[in-house]
């Protein structure tokens, strides 16, 4: 493995300060596509990279997917975490070529009795990208899934044009937990479909999802979340929220949280909430000697910090934070809060 | 200190405030008292620089300048600070996080953030607030009184010289008011000027009033001292 290629230096998207990594080069994995629509259905088509864990890993594993060709099809990620085990991923995704690139992958995760993983979902330096990404996870009982997801392009100068995530989550065995807290940070034209289906198949199970979106410009999001609570699933717990805030008036959102409960003994909520910056507030922010400018960055560092201080892995949080900080706000103050 | 000359305000073509007059010397407290609708709130907005108010005719003179003319950030700029009578719930900024940025957009020297909530706690403790306030959203889940000491709080950290308090008073109990009404005249021994704008004489039993005016109809029909105030509470404002 070469780790420079022209100016590119790929250890520069590790963290160094982790040492277990796993690197996916499409060199090495993957194939090229002819068509679009081959991207839809390569769960069953392709080989698998296998990753099983079998005791406790400290320190995070990460998965770097480079990019450097065409359409592509990353092989299938399997991920086993053997009983009582723990382990954090974080799974991140770097893409060479500056033109129009299609990417596809799929990763499953098999959670044994008691297993705990966690996982970091995000992006390097990624441009002009769209993504395909589906996510299987099989909880057995007591183990845990909490997955951390940001999916926008972290480099200033790309973007994730597309991206369609879709995931499926069974909670199989009683007290198995699934935790999904995401930001996107959309701008330019960027479209974001974000599908989740989560299904307690038994009792005690809990899920709980929180996914913030910012948008700018012409972006678009549309979310949809199902959770299914069957029969068997007595005293199970589902929380589902969606928060969006919109910054500019030609961005769009189409928010769908569903609940299908079939057993009576459940606690479940849902909801989906639309922000935006009123010309009240701004006013009394103004009176207090605080601008335009720093009124709306105050208001959006205060919407992504509930999420990115999940983060447990702190350089990634800082390049979360700087990124909110210097590339999401450059525009400024836009025209409907200039009013004050 | 403020001057305001033949005032007259209008709102979706309706006058609230007609031949306002009213002269206030620097250091001085002064109470505006009225009943509903009359033109106490529209007065306080007027000073704070609200766009949605059309100045028809007058001026409002502060230090020498036409404060009509001035921008919203020139208005705290030239220390003046107006206090809601509603302040609105901001529920995407945490109260820490827009001190922190109140305190740096208005004064020069950087303080470290840990720094600056040991200020802020020791502040908030004279007010008798609970310092889990300042994990939340500005005002979302607050009582009246809190909302009323946050604003207090948030003239404190201005330090500003020329002050408008629209109904302070409102929804604090009793202790609360003493509270206030220390800061109040400490800030006045200090040389800052009031417009305390109420509907009861409550306060006046706490604060050092240098006049009272009773506004009706747009405009003052009647100044005098503290006792004002009470004689209006008595007989009420049909002169």
């Amino acid at each position: 493995m070469k780790w420079k290629r022209g100016d590119m230096n790929y250890k520069d998207y590790l963290f160094n300060n982790l040492n277990s990594y796993l690197i996916l080069f499409n060199g090495f994995f993957c194939k090229k596509l002819s068509h679009i629509s081959n991207l839809l259905d390569i769960s069953e088509n392709f080989d698998s990279v296998f990753v099983k864990i079998k005791k406790n890993i400290k320190k995070p594993i990460q998965i770097l997917n480079i990019l450097e060709k065409d359409d592509v099809v990353f092989p299938k990620i399997v991920v086993l975490l053997e009983e009582n085990s723990q382990a954090e991923i974080l799974f991140n995704m770097i893409n060479l070529k500056k033109e129009k690139i299609w990417v596809n992958q799929n990763i499953e995760f098999y959670l044994k009795k008691g297993a705990i993983l966690k996982k970091n979902y995000f992006f390097s330096k990624c441009c002009n990208l769209s993504i395909f990404h589906f996510f299987n996870a099989f909880l057995e009982e007591d183990s845990t899934f909490d997955i951390k997801i940001f999916p926008f392009n972290l480099d200033p100068y790309g973007s994730i044009d597309m991206q369609y995530l879709d995931f499926k989550i069974s909670l199989n065995k009683k007290n198995s937990k699934f935790f999904l807290n995401g930001l996107n940070l959309l701008r330019e034209k960027n479209r974001s479909f974000f599908d989740l289906k989560v299904t307690h198949e038994n009792e005690k199970t809990v899920s709980q999802q929180k996914f913030k979106v910012i948008l700018k410009k012409k972006s678009i999001s549309n979310f949809k979340s199902e959770v299914y609570i069957t029969k068997k699933a007595k005293n199970s717990f589902c929380s589902l929220l969606n928060k969006n805030f919109i910054l500019e008036e030609k961005a769009k959102v189409l928010s769908s949280p569903f609940l299908v409960i079939s057993s009576d003994e459940v606690e479940a909520y849902h909801g989906s909430n639309l922000f935006n910056l009123k010309e009240e507030d701004l006013f009394y922010l103004k009176t207090r000697g605080i601008g335009c400018k720093e009124a709306k960055y105050l208001f959006i560092k205060s919407f992504c910090k509930e999420i990115i201080k999940m983060v447990n892995v702190s350089s990634l949080k800082q390049q979360l934070k700087q990124y909110v900080k210097n590339i999401f706000l450059k525009d400024g103050c836009k025209k409907r809060f200039s009013n004050f | 200190m403020l001057e305001i000359i033949g005032l007259q305000v209008e709102i979706e073509k309706r006058d609230i405030l007609k031949d306002f007059n009213l002269s206030i010397k620097k250091g001085e407290i002064h109470i505006i008292m009225g009943p509903n609708g009359v033109g106490k709130s529209t007065l306080a907005q007027v000073l704070a620089g609200y766009p949605v108010y059309n100045i028809k005719k007058g001026e409002i003179i502060y230090d020498g300048m036409d404060l009509s003319f001035l921008s919203l950030e020139e208005r705290v700029q030239k220390k003046i600070f107006v206090s809601f009578q509603n302040p609105p719930v901001i529920e995407n900024i945490s109260m820490f996080d827009f001190f922190y940025s109140l305190y740096h957009q208005n004064k020069k020297n950087e303080v470290d953030k840990k720094e600056f909530e040991k200020i802020l706690i020791k502040k908030m403790q004279i007010l008798k607030m609970r310092k889990e306030l300042l994990d939340k959203a500005i005002n979302l889940g607050f009582s009246g009184g809190e909302k009323k000491k946050n604003e207090i709080l948030q003239m404190e950290m201005l330090s500003p010289n020329f002050i408008v308090l629209d109904e302070i008073d409102a929804g604090l109990d009793i202790d609360s008011l003493k509270i206030v009404s220390k800061k109040i005249n400490n800030m006045k021994e200090e040389g800052k000027t009031f417009i305390v704008i109420t509907h009861c004489s409550r306060i006046l039993d706490y604060i050092d009033v240098d006049k009272v005016h009773i506004i009706v109809g747009g405009k003052i029909i009647k100044s005098g001292g503290a006792e004002l105030a009470y004689e209006m509470e008595k007989r009420g404002y049909e002169l």
